[in-house]
């Protein structure tokens, strides 16, 4: 099992090199190099030389990016341009928001959306069946930040619920915390159960249509536990697969709900970061992004192989 | 056990879709001949008129009329897309193509970037991008087509890849025919339905990005008219005019649904070959 952990982890180094290097090399393509970009068009070519000097960029890429690189791995993301804070501290206060928001969101898709799911394959092809199906292509259409302005609108500004916008974090209070964070979750969650639905309703239909369900079927066992012991256990598999993909696309999700709802996180800080053109903030954030969403792949490729022998070659 | 098999019916949702489609082409190119109405031009004397003969939707807190600035947004979305799926196909057909043909390491590297490429929420790599690139519609959807190649891509490898063994390569090697000759006339026009697939899906992810990115105001810059503008700006005086934010959002989804139909009979029409 540890030989396992440690191979699955080795398998990780490349993906993570060429990530960096991808967002490494996004700041270098800016036209005129970074140097222009961060002193602006009409800087005197004095300017932009001492910049070059000062921030290293006359060296060679390679080294330039062994350097960065190195810098990263103790911690050290650089300083904003706009503000001359370390990077890193921006990061680490907004992080704790992002995280417990895309946590709740994934905990509130998956309560709803594998039941949902579930149903629609036990009762294939029926109405509700139908339904379903109609209502998670739905949910894949809805632009999320108008479904968020939808019920802000409804919620917030017409019935006076709850909050319309800010974030108060659980430390504060859990119910105040709740309040806040019931309609951003509400917003980003719409993808991710439509996802989640259809993917569960698939799975489940394909274990369904297995020959070991077939036998369980002939000899007479309960429906509840040929769906639930058999059919449900070979599905899992798949299911957890899926929870990597929804974490990255809800990433992206999280960037708008939390521009929209005024969160302080670190979607927030990417869209503002990009505004201003400040790229060490935006270099940082992809980073810790990624290595989120490569900390949530990895554990989901360790459950699947904890869960199913099968998969582990 | 097979139930019927849900065949797709040239029904009604079809016919929908394609009409609302080609309308939406339709309002775009001839915008400047129907809408009586400049989108970005204000007047202080109108502010918040509800509908009238004058103005069809009525106008919003700047005095500009609704309908104009929902009829001249199409313009950038169509555009948006065409950008989009434009550069996803001219860096990901080659990829593909060169990735699926070569094979071996040149294969698994080129494969490799796009996994790494992948792993990343595709919002987030398209803003990165666009802080280097800048703001604006062609910034923004070239950075998007670019977040997409990969799919493109990854599409035209795996038709490359089975296709490679077919008959008609073998055939065409003993005749003599030159490599290009057989990848441009033979394997990618049997690659081209899956990617039309692909593409057809794409161009409903790119409406739903680029409305995003619209409504952050980091596509098309004020006071030019946009379907995310649209959103944002209702919301903006939304305490005034509680149902103004659903009329754009109900015209993306709306938009966005019918592209994914088509896109469905697409995929159905395809898999019924071969």
């Amino acid at each position: 099992m540890l030989s396992l952990f440690l191979q699955r982890l080795l398998m990780l180094v490349p993906t993570v090199i060429l990530g960096t290097l991808l967002i490494f090399s996004i700041v270098q393509i800016t036209p005129g190099g970074p140097a222009y970009a961060i002193a602006g068009a009409d800087a005197t070519p004095e300017f932009v030389e001492r910049i070059n000097e000062e921030l290293g960029l006359n060296d060679p890429l390679p080294i330039q990016y062994v350097n960065w690189l190195t810098d990263l791995i103790q911690g050290s993301f650089g300083d904003s341009l706009v503000s001359g804070q370390p990077v890193s501290d921006l990061i680490w206060n907004r992080l704790p928001v992002t995280s417990v928001l895309a946590l709740e969101t994934l905990l509130v898709s998956f309560i709803i959306g594998l039941p949902l799911g579930l149903t629609a394959a036990i009762r294939a092809n029926t109405g509700l069946d139908g339904a379903i199906r109609v209502s998670s292509g739905l949910g894949l259409a809805i632009p999320e930040f108008w479904f968020g302005i939808l019920v802000v609108n409804l919620f917030a500004l017409q019935l006076f619920w709850l909050p319309p916008i800010g974030y108060t974090p659980p430390g504060d209070g859990i119910l105040s915390h709740l309040r806040s964070v019931i309609l951003p979750v509400a917003t980003l969650s719409l993808g991710p159960i439509a996802v989640i639905t259809r993917f569960t309703r698939s799975a489940m239909i394909e274990a369904l249509e297995g020959p070991y369900v077939r036998t369980a079927w002939a000899l007479g066992i309960s429906r509840r536990e040929v769906y639930f012991r058999f059919a449900l256990k070979n599905a899992m598999t798949s299911i957890v697969t899926i929870v990597g993909i929804v974490a990255t696309v809800m990433m992206g999700g999280a960037v708008l709900v939390e521009s929209l709802f005024a969160i302080p996180g670190l979607g927030q800080l990417m869209v503002t970061s990009v505004l201003t053109k400040d790229f060490p903030v935006v270099q940082g954030v992809a980073v810790a992004l990624l290595a989120l969403v490569i900390v949530i792949n990895f554990t989901v490729d360790i459950l699947v192989a904890a869960i199913d022998p099968r998969t582990r070659t | 056990m097979s139930r019927k098999r849900r065949s797709f019916r040239f029904g009604l949702g079809l016919y929908l879709s394609i009409g609302w489609l080609a309308f939406l082409v339709i309002i775009a190119v001839f915008a400047p001949l129907i809408m009586a109405h400049d989108p970005v031009a204000q007047d202080p004397s109108a502010l918040f008129e509800p509908p009238s003969w004058n103005h069809w939707l009525g106008t919003d807190d700047v005095g500009r009329d609704v309908l104009s600035r929902l009829v001249y947004g199409t313009r950038p979305t169509l555009l948006g897309v065409l950008i989009t799926i434009g550069v996803a196909s001219a860096l990901g057909i080659p990829w593909g193509l060169i990735s699926g043909y070569v094979g071996g390491w040149v294969d698994l590297a080129m494969m490799r970037v796009v996994d790494a490429i992948l792993v990343f929420p595709g919002l987030v790599l398209a803003l990165a991008l666009t802080a280097a690139f800048g703001t604006g519609l062609e910034s923004t959807m070239t950075a998007l087509g670019l977040v997409f190649s990969p799919l493109i891509a990854r599409v035209i490898r795996v038709s490359v890849l089975s296709l490679r063994h077919k008959d008609f390569v073998t055939i065409t090697k003993m005749y003599g025919a030159s490599m290009f000759h057989r990848l441009f006339r033979h394997v990618l026009p049997n690659a081209m339905p899956a990617t039309v697939v692909q593409l057809t899906l794409m161009s409903g992810l790119a409406i739903l990005a680029q409305t995003g990115l619209n409504f952050l105001g980091l596509g098309v810059p004020s006071p030019h008219p946009s379907w995310g503008a649209s959103v944002a700006e209702t919301f903006r005086y939304v305490m005034l005019d509680p149902w103004a934010p659903v009329v754009p959002g109900l015209i993306v989804v709306v938009t966005v649904l019918a592209i994914y139909r088509v896109g469905d009979q697409l995929r159905t029409q395809f898999e019924v070959r071969d």
